[in-house]
Order: C-alpha cells, then sequence, then structure tokens
C-alpha cells in the first residue's frame, strides 16, 4: 500500500492543480473541431484486451477491437465479427461464420487462424491473462475453412454466446502481438473503427479513424480518452469545452448541470450492482445471522435516494433487474432493531470492528455512500474503519486467495458486480460458485454451498431457456438467504456531453461506441 | 543575545520573576500578539468545551438534510451527509489543536536533544547528526511528511508524528548553534573544572540557557504543524472518516464545491483564523522574549 499511497497522494495533488487551473481557464478553450474528447473517472491501464478488464482500458479497447458478438444497447446478442453462429447437438461445439473482408488495421485479413491465434493466446496458462476466467470452459479452438472457427468446450455451457460478448473476446491481430511481443500494449491493432495513435498513460489515450474500417470510416478526426478521476474537474471540463463527454456525473452536481444550455445529461441503465463482499471464511462473518443482521442495519433506501439522488435503487436479488434470469427476491428491511437482536444471537451483542475496503474512485463510485454505510454500521455497535483502494488495481489488491484475504484483513469489501455477460448463470457462478473461490474467479468472500454449485452448474447445462430461468431462481433464493453480501444498490450510469455532439452509443455493458460520433 | 538569557534563567528567583513580569508586559503592549492568543484562546475554550457546546452530534447523519445552506437550525449548514457543520467545525478544534500540540512537543523534544548533543559533543556525533538533519531538510516539508505516513499508515496521530518528525531539523539547528556558543562560556567551564559530569553540565547548565528559542521557535511552529496536519488530512493521509478533523472536512466539500460551497468554506476558515492567531501569537513571543532581535 505504501507506494501507492504516495503516487496516490501525488496524483491528488496533481489533480487539485488541473482543477485550480481548469477554474481559472476561461470558456474559451474549446476541444478542436472534429475531436471528440472523453474525460472518463477511471485510468486507462493496458490496452492488450488479453490483459485488461478494467473498465478504463475497456472503454478505449472497445474502440480499437471488435469481438465476435456484442450485447447490444437493449442487451441482446448481436453479431459483429460472427455473421451467424450454430451449436452442434453434442452441446459442447460451436462454430461461428465469420465475416469475410475484413482486415485488421495492420493489413492482416481478419479469418478463422486469426480468432484461433487470439483464443489460443488468451487460454495459454503459461502467459499471463486477466480477462482468461471467463473463458476457462472452452476445451480448444479449431478452424473450419478459412472463415469457420470451432470453440470445443470441456462441458456443455448454455450461455456460452454471452461469454463471447466478454472483454477478453476482443479480437487482436496476430500479427501485431507477434511483431510486439512484451510490448504489444502499446501498440495495439484490432478490427474496429478506431486506431491507435498513442497511449500516455494517466494522461490520455488518442485514437484516431481507421480509413478501411468495414462498417465505413468514422467522421470525426480524432477520439481521446482523458483519465479524469476528480468527479468535480470532469464537469468543469465539460462545460468549459474542454472535454465532449463525461461520465460518471456526480448526482449532486446533476440537477445544476441538467439547468446549463449546452450540455445534455444522459441516464443509462447498466447491469452492474453494487454490494460488500464478506469473508465468510472468517470471524464474525461466518455466521449467517452476523451477515443478515448486516443487511438489516444498511438503509439502501435512504442511500439510493438520498446520497445517489435517485439514481440508484436498491438489489433485490444477488444480480441487476436487468440481468437475463434475474429473479426478484425480498428485500431486507432496513430495522436496527432486528439487526442488533441478530447480533446479540450470534455473540455480538457489543458489536465488532472490522474494516471496509473501498474504491478510491471509479465507476460511480461516491465517498458518502460508505460513510453512510459506516454511520448506519456504528448504529448496530459494528465499528467499520475506511480503507480505499485503487480500482485499476482491483485484481491485484483484492482478488487474493483466502491465505492472502485474511492476512490482509480484507474482510469486507465494497465493490461492483460487472455483469459482463448480462445474464445471471455466469455472474453467479463467478460470484458464489466453490469453484470461482478467488483468486480462480470473483468469488472473494468464499461463499460455498454444495446445493448452489449444483444448482448453478445445472443451469449453465440448461440450454431450455424457461428451464434454466427456474433453476437460476432456485440459487438467487439460497444465496440472498445466506447473505455473503451486504446487497446494496444498482446504479444508473450518468453521463454529461455538449449538445454539438451526435452520434453517442451506449452498449449495455455501458461502454459507449464512437464510431457513429460527430461533432 | 547571550547574557540576556542567562540573566533571565540563571539568575536568583526574584530576578527571574521580574524578568517574567517584563516579558508579559511587552506581549500585552504589542497589539496583534494579544489579538493573536484571544484567537488561540478562543479555539482552546471551543475545544476544551466542545461536547458542551456543540448543538448536535458531529457524526451523526441526517440524511433527509444533505449539504444545506446556513439556516437557524444549522448556523453553517450541513454537509455531504447532512451532518451539522458547526458541530463538526467545534469537534473539529479539538483535532486540529492536538495535531498542532502533539507534533511541536515531539519536534522540540527530539530536536533540541539532538541539536544538545550534536553542538555540545561536536566532532563525529556533530557530523552524523548535522548531516542527517540536512538530508531531512532536503525534502520539501509536506513531502518528507507523506514519505513518512507511507511507512507508518495512515492515521491521525500517524499524521501528527510525521509533522513532528519533519520539523526535527529546526530545532536541532537552532539549538545546535546555541549550544556551540555556550559551550564555549565561562560558566560551562567552571562547571566543567569542578568536575561536573557531561550530562549535568548539558541537562543543568546548558539546556535551561536553550528554552528561550525553543519556545520561540514552538509557539512559531505551531501554526505551520496543523496547517501540515489539516493538508495530509485533506489528502486523506491524516484523520480517516468520520473523524471531523478541518482538513478532512474540507476534503469532503471538494466534489461539491460549486453546488454547496459552505462546506469546503468554514472548515477553510476555521483552519487560516487559527494558523493566523497562532502566527501572531508567536511573533508576539518571540517579540517579548528577545527585545533585541525586534530592533534588527
Amino acid at each position: 500500500m505504501q507506494k501507492r499511497d504516495l503516487l496516490n497522494v501525488c496524483r491528488s495533488l496533481l489533480v487539485m492543480f488541473a482543477v485550480v487551473s481548469l477554474i481559472a481557464i476561461a470558456p474559451g478553450a474549446a476541444a478542436e473541431n472534429g475531436r471528440v474528447v472523453y474525460a472518463i473517472d477511471v485510468d486507462i491501464t493496458n490496452l492488450d484486451p488479453v490483459n485488461s478488464i478494467d473498465p478504463g482500458s475497456a472503454a478505449v479497447n472497445q474502440q480499437i477491437y471488435e469481438p465476435l458478438v456484442r450485447m447490444g444497447s437493449t442487451g441482446d446478442i448481436e453479431p459483429v465479427l460472427a455473421e451467424s453462429w450454430s451449436v452442434a447437438s453434442d452441446k459442447v461445439t460451436w462454430s461461428f461464420n465469420l465475416k469475410k473482408g475484413v482486415k485488421f488495421q495492420d493489413g492482416t485479413p481478419f479469418d478463422s487462424a486469426a480468432v484461433k491465434a487470439h483464443f489460443d493466446r488468451l487460454l495459454d496458462p503459461d502467459k499471463p491473462s486477466r480477462a482468461r476466467g471467463a473463458f476457462t470452459m472452452i476445451k480448444k479452438v479449431e478452424t473450419a475453412g478459412s472463415h469457420t472457427v470451432k470453440f470445443v468446450l470441456a462441458k456443455p455451457y448454455a450461455p456460452f454466446l454471452a461469454v463471447m460478448t466478454d472483454l477478453g473476446g476482443l479480437i487482436c491481430s496476430p500479427t501485431a502481438v507477434e511483431k510486439w511481443g512484451d510490448d504489444y500494449p502499446f501498440h495495439p491493432v484490432g478490427t474496429g473503427p478506431w486506431m491507435f495513435k498513442e497511449w500516455l498513460p494517466a494522461d490520455h489515450t488518442t485514437l484516431v479513424p481507421n480509413p478501411n474500417y468495414w462498417g465505413g470510416k468514422p467522421k470525426i478526426s480524432e477520439l481521446v480518452f482523458k483519465p479524469v478521476p476528480e468527479p468535480s474537474a470532469r464537469v468543469i471540463m465539460l462545460e468549459n469545452g474542454q472535454a465532449d463527454v463525461a461520465n460518471t456525473i456526480m448526482p449532486d452536481e446533476m440537477k445544476r448541470l441538467e439547468r446549463s444550455k449546452d450540455i445534455t445529461v444522459q441516464r443509462v441503465p447498466v447491469l452492474r450492482g453494487w454490494f460488500i463482499g464478506l469473508n465468510v471464511l472468517e470471524k464474525p462473518f461466518d455466521d449467517v445471522r452476523v451477515r443478515k443482521a448486516l443487511n438489516h442495519a444498511v438503509d439502501v433506501n435512504i442511500i439510493a435516494n438520498q446520497i445517489l439522488r435517485g439514481t440508484a435503487r436498491p438489489l433485490t436479488a444477488p444480480v441487476n433487474s436487468r440481468v437475463w434470469g434475474y429473479s426478484r427476491q425480498t428485500e431486507y428491511e432496513y430495522d436496527p432493531v432486528k439487526a442488533k437482536k441478530l447480533l446479540a444471537e450470534a455473540g455480538y451483542a457489543k458489536g465488532f470492528e472490522a474494516n471496509l475496503w473501498v474504491p478510491a474512485s471509479g465507476a460511480g463510485f461516491m465517498p458518502e455512500v460508505p460513510q453512510a454505510i459506516q454511520a448506519m454500521l456504528a448504529e448496530v455497535g459494528v465499528k467499520v474503519k475506511i480503507i480505499p483502494f485503487e480500482m485499476s488495481a482491483f485484481i491485484d489488491n483484492i482478488i487474493k486467495d483466502p491465505v492472502e484475504s485474511k492476512k490482509s484483513g480484507k474482510h469486507m469489501v465494497m465493490m461492483g458486480i460487472g455483469a459482463r455477460t448480462g445474464e445471471a448463470a455466469t455472474i453467479m457462478d463467478e460470484f458464489f460458485g466453490t469453484g470461482s473461490w478467488a483468486p480462480v474467479k470473483y468469488n472473494r468472500c468464499f461463499y460455498s454451498n454444495e446445493a448452489v454449485d449444483k444448482l448453478l452448474e445445472q443451469a449453465l447445462q440448461t440450454f431450455d431457456q424457461a428451464k434454466q430461468k427456474a433453476i437460476l431462481a432456485k440459487a438467487q433464493e439460497m444465496v440472498w438467504d445466506e447473505a455473503p453480501w451486504i446487497f446494496l444498490y444498482e446504479m444508473m450510469g450518468v453521463y454529461g456531453y455538449r449538445d454539438n455532439v451526435k452520434g453517442l452509443q451506449w452498449l449495455a455493458s455501458n461502454y459507449i461506441l464512437f464510431h457513429t460520433v460527430e461533432k | 543575545m547571550g547574557s540576556a538569557d542567562q540573566n533571565t534563567l540563571n539568575a536568583n528567583a526574584p530576578a527571574a520573576k521580574s524578568q517574567l513580569k517584563a516579558v508579559w508586559r511587552r506581549l500585552l503592549r504589542n497589539r496583534m500578539a494579544v489579538i493573536g492568543g484571544g484567537v488561540v484562546l478562543f479555539f482552546v475554550l471551543v475545544a476544551i468545551f466542545a461536547p458542551l457546546i456543540a448543538p448536535y452530534n458531529p457524526n451523526k447523519p441526517d440524511f433527509m438534510n444533505r449539504m444545506q445552506g446556513p439556516s437557524p437550525e444549522h448556523w453553517l449548514g450541513t454537509d455531504t451527509l447532512g451532518r451539522d457543520m458547526l458541530s463538526r467545525i467545534i469537534y473539529g478544534s479539538i483535532y486540529s489543536l492536538l495535531a498542532g500540540i502533539v507534533s511541536v512537543t515531539i519536534a522540540a523534544f527530539v530536536g533540541t536533544l539532538l541539536g544538545l548533543l550534536s553542538g555540545y559533543y561536536g566532532g563525529w556525533v556533530d557530523m552524523i547528526i548535522m548531516r542527517f538533519m540536512d538530508m531531512l531538510l532536503a525534502f520539501p516539508g509536506i513531502l518528507l511528511a507523506i514519505a513518512i505516513i507511507s511507512v507508518l499508515g495512515r492515521g491521525l496521530f500517524n499524521a501528527m508524528v510525521s509533522v513532528g518528525l519533519y520539523s526535527v531539523s529546526s530545532f536541532a539547528r537552532v539549538v545546535r548553534s546555541r549550544v556551540l556558543s555556550l559551550r564555549e562560556q565561562e560558566f560551562v567551564e567552571s562547571a566543567r573544572a569542578i568536575g561536573s559530569s557531561n550530562s549535568r553540565i548539558i541537562f543543568r547548565h546548558i539546556l535551561p540557557n536553550i528554552a528561550t528559542p525553543v519556545i520561540i521557535m514552538s509557539t512559531m511552529r505551531l501554526g505551520t504543524t496543523i496547517l501540515a496536519a489539516a493538508a495530509l488530512s485533506f489528502l486523506g493521509l491524516g484523520a480517516q472518516p468520520p473523524t471531523p478533523e478541518w482538513g478532512a472536512i474540507l476534503s469532503g466539500g471538494r466534489d461539491v464545491l460549486r453546488v454547496a460551497p459552505h462546506i469546503a468554506t468554514f472548515p477553510g476558515l476555521a483552519i487560516l483564523i487559527t494558523v493566523v492567531g497562532f502566527n501572531l501569537l508567536g511573533d508576539g513571543v518571540r517579540d517579548a522574549l528577545d527585545p533585541k532581535l525586534k530592533d534588527k
């Protein structure tokens, strides 16, 4: 933590400096014509999709690269580099027919060999990959002709198509990967509408139009991603015209911005849910009564309506209500008296102390939320110390095995569940399956329930959608009842953009596609 | 200035008393010092009686009344969690004053000790201590404090320690230079001649004579350390939520600066007034204790 602290502080100082200088600059200093600047709340860490699943990197990767299939704005799965697909009767062989005549930005033809090379690299256990976790069901990838690819799975996996929309499925040019080796993240090449120009970590990333893009060359001359972690700095940039688009507008600033003449505030539903994961291997969280008590002690409605100003609503299942397969559960009503009673029953009448790790910024995060939770928990005698962590270092810091997790005292961790695949089976498996214990996947609560494991296994192999939903509903009910999390809320993404910017497209995963943007 | 100090503290009791009286008179004659002293006294009283005068619990949120401007119910408005700003600032005075006092005490204690050893023994002791002090001086103060915190970990007490440690070198240098001239004085030589041990000479004969510069330095340093501690809390390295330390309250108002400017303004004013108060008082104390310095 130490070195990181120092870095963070230096960055805070820089940001402060930036804010002050931004306020000083008159609105005249607008972003040039035909150049769109996106002020984004998180850093960009790695432009190799095989090695990054953080939202900052993904926001850029979505422009440079394309997947075979993608979750569109409504959450339906749409073809991108694949034209059609099918699953064989053995339920483990998925074939994708690829789009013809597509070339990578470096001229390499996009064909089945390129797709195979990409997934072979993603799945190679000898190479580091942060995105691999989602794709572990793939046994092998085969080419069948120049434009057909076959994925053979280890066992039937019903939501496989949804898995293919995940970030690791953004296809890289095999030529560029080979040419640059370890340096590839600084020379990313995909098939997307935007080509890489430069990346200055923690400062900006610039993309230029791909003149040969199969879907038509973008109309603006440059696309710049600028990480601006300070929320007020993003708003100021937007108002000054130094940024054309900004994400994660703080709810408290929303109203003021909505009154502005040349700025549009856009609320976008997201698939993400926020929660506090409790390490159920450790005392006192090993006791379900304690976990339920914590759920009763936090007034999520107040947080959603007052602090987040109605841009959020309480979670009513372990997954976001927009996720396919969601099944509504009965909420833990706010009841501090009941919470105290449960704590007393569990032998913690006097409460206890714990550390609450929270993201320092990013993905719509507001520091007031954990502070409110801290105050609410204090009411029932639970004293938590808030410890911030960097969202961009989430995997490295938070996703640790049980031994490491215990050592670092990360008993309560507030995080957002990404729901990248948009369906409940995969998410539930990744977050609650015994086989998904960190660091394999994201089950860093180390929740384990044989019955849930069985249900999830079954759900993943059930191709009949109605049946799958019923199984998932049962699993959600069990997890909800055992409360390995303090279930918090699902939140809208709040974006602001200047009125002269047109053609922004939001994916269900909340990433913006800039292909059709005009200014 | 050397001989004046010796008279102050080495002379017999009645003379010392009259000396103190003279200092006190000089201090009261200095209008700015009186104002500074008044401000300091005010905040000290506020800190002592905080639980009695704060109208609300400083850590109790009221989510329905977030970010309200000043009103009859909340004189200084409410913060982003609806907590009463006045109560938070009243309680904050405890932490800020404490931060100043604790860090200055650490700095004065360690700095004086090192300065004494360095100045008295000279040679390689002096060499090692002073080169180390030079190293500390090479860093800008707040950066050094941040570096120390990154070793000790976040927290208000650690912030106080780190601010204290970065002030050590200034005390050490001043004390050392005084000791260098004192150790050649006759009274030290006579003490040595009658066979006094080194420690007796240092603590009984030299230490009392460096009290004046240490007192002056300490008062002048209080304002700076309060400011530094608040800066560390602002950066999230000092006081942790929900502690109503002024720097931390200020930091909480940063994101809503343009929607609810009062949240950042009031703790900022509190810091400003206290620091100015301590600086005025510090200047006054220096002038009163050391009238000759003022003439220069």
